[in-house]
């Protein structure tokens, strides 16, 4: 038995430093797909401690034969699905303290470095904000899980070939986007 | 080829799982079609874009709010328990004293006519709610064709507003959550 399968018993068990060694193994990825999905850090500490509060309730229900990863991905991408549709525009305090994303350093040294990697973040986020609930899990769980198809039909309850339909357009849409953007910017230099 | 089919081969040359021939078919239609080769050059631009996907980390402490949230679970757990063995505690005693309240009875007898009492009741409300649901359907009528207008018109614009003022209703607390979320520094 492995030392995850040790602390999930445990948890189950009413452990609650078991559940803590979860929490930590699985806060970055649980994290970040929260953080891609609803694309601001206030959001996705909410989400993603909601994530883990709905892992705690249900940790009885876990069937040992699934992958531990993809069953708390799953209820975290459901969750982010629903979270996105219910989504209304809310007027946000200015005085609202908001979480900063803490992302990987990066090896390269300079801060030059630093922002081309920022841009290239804030350019990857708001091309998945063009994107439904929908594509946008099958995106980032194919692209930042390296998750096979199947996984993803798997992670969202749907099936292969809808979730090879929804990649493939996806990517169209994206690359479209990233067309249009190369083009506007073009023109801005132009001029 | 055609260029749907070509949009599919892209897809399947990104995912790595194009064969050599196939491959080769799709090589010789972009150097002849211009569209499905611009198409090409944005898909392998946003590939590129996001081949080396970097992961975002929650601020630190973490682990700590997760923790802090169920153990706030866990009292609140605690504490609808204690007060549930509580009223049943309470509850018990209560029956209990019920015989001695209705003057030394038999329990059983005295429990009988109890709920015999909590029936005759129940059939009073009953009553009396159908009475008062005839009464407002008979003011509805009244005012109904004092406006001139069909009772069962009016009886739509009356559940409408009701519906409208929920929908509004809910629509200002819908985003007061239940359990509270702990934020860095509390």
């Amino acid at each position: 038995m492995d030392q995850e399968q040790r602390w999930i018993e445990a948890a189950c068990q009413g452990d609650r430093d078991a559940f803590g060694h979860l929490v930590q193994a699985y806060q970055r990825p649980v994290y970040n797909l929260t953080y891609r999905m609803l694309g601001n850090a206030q959001e996705a500490e909410d989400a993603a401690q909601e994530v883990f509060m709905r892992v705690y309730r249900k940790l009885d229900t876990f069937d040992p034969d699934r992958k531990f990863s993809t069953w708390i991905l799953s209820i975290a991408s459901h969750y982010c699905i629903d979270r996105l549709r219910k989504r209304r525009l809310k007027w946000l305090s200015l005085e609202d303290e908001r979480l900063p994303p803490v992302a990987l350093t990066s090896h390269q040294p300079g801060p030059e470095s630093n922002v081309i990697q920022s841009e290239r973040e804030a350019q990857v986020q708001a091309l998945l904000d063009t994107l439904s609930a929908d594509y946008r899990a099958a995106v980032i769980l194919h692209y930042w899980y390296d998750y096979s198809y199947e996984e993803i039909a798997e992670t969202t309850g749907s099936t292969v070939s809808a979730i090879k339909s929804r990649l493939f357009r996806a990517r169209r849409m994206l690359a479209q986007q990233l067309q249009a953007e190369a083009k506007t910017s073009t023109m801005a230099l132009a001029y | 080829m055609n260029c749907e089919q070509s949009e599919m081969w892209m897809m399947e040359a990104l995912d790595g799982v194009l064969s050599a021939p196939d491959h080769q078919q799709l090589t010789l239609h972009l150097e002849t079609c211009s569209h499905c080769c611009v198409e090409w050059g944005a898909l392998n631009a946003l590939d590129t874009l996001l081949v080396h996907p970097v992961m975002m980390s929650p601020a630190p402490g973490f682990v700590g709010r997760v923790q802090a949230r169920v153990d706030h679970f866990e009292a609140q757990r605690r504490t609808l328990l204690g007060g549930l063995i509580l009223m049943g505690a309470a509850m018990a005693i209560c029956l209990l004293a019920v015989p001695s309240l209705l003057g030394g009875r038999n329990p059983i007898e005295a429990y009988g006519a109890f709920l015999r009492g909590v029936y005759d009741l129940s059939g009073y409300i009953i009553l009396l709610s159908y009475k008062l649901a005839l009464a407002l359907w008979l003011i509805l009528d009244v005012l109904a064709k004092g406006a001139g207008i069909p009772l069962m018109t009016m009886l739509t614009y009356v559940v409408g507003a009701i519906m409208a003022a929920l929908a509004w209703r809910r629509s200002l607390t819908s985003q007061r959550g239940a359990a509270p979320t702990m934020r860095r520094g509390s």
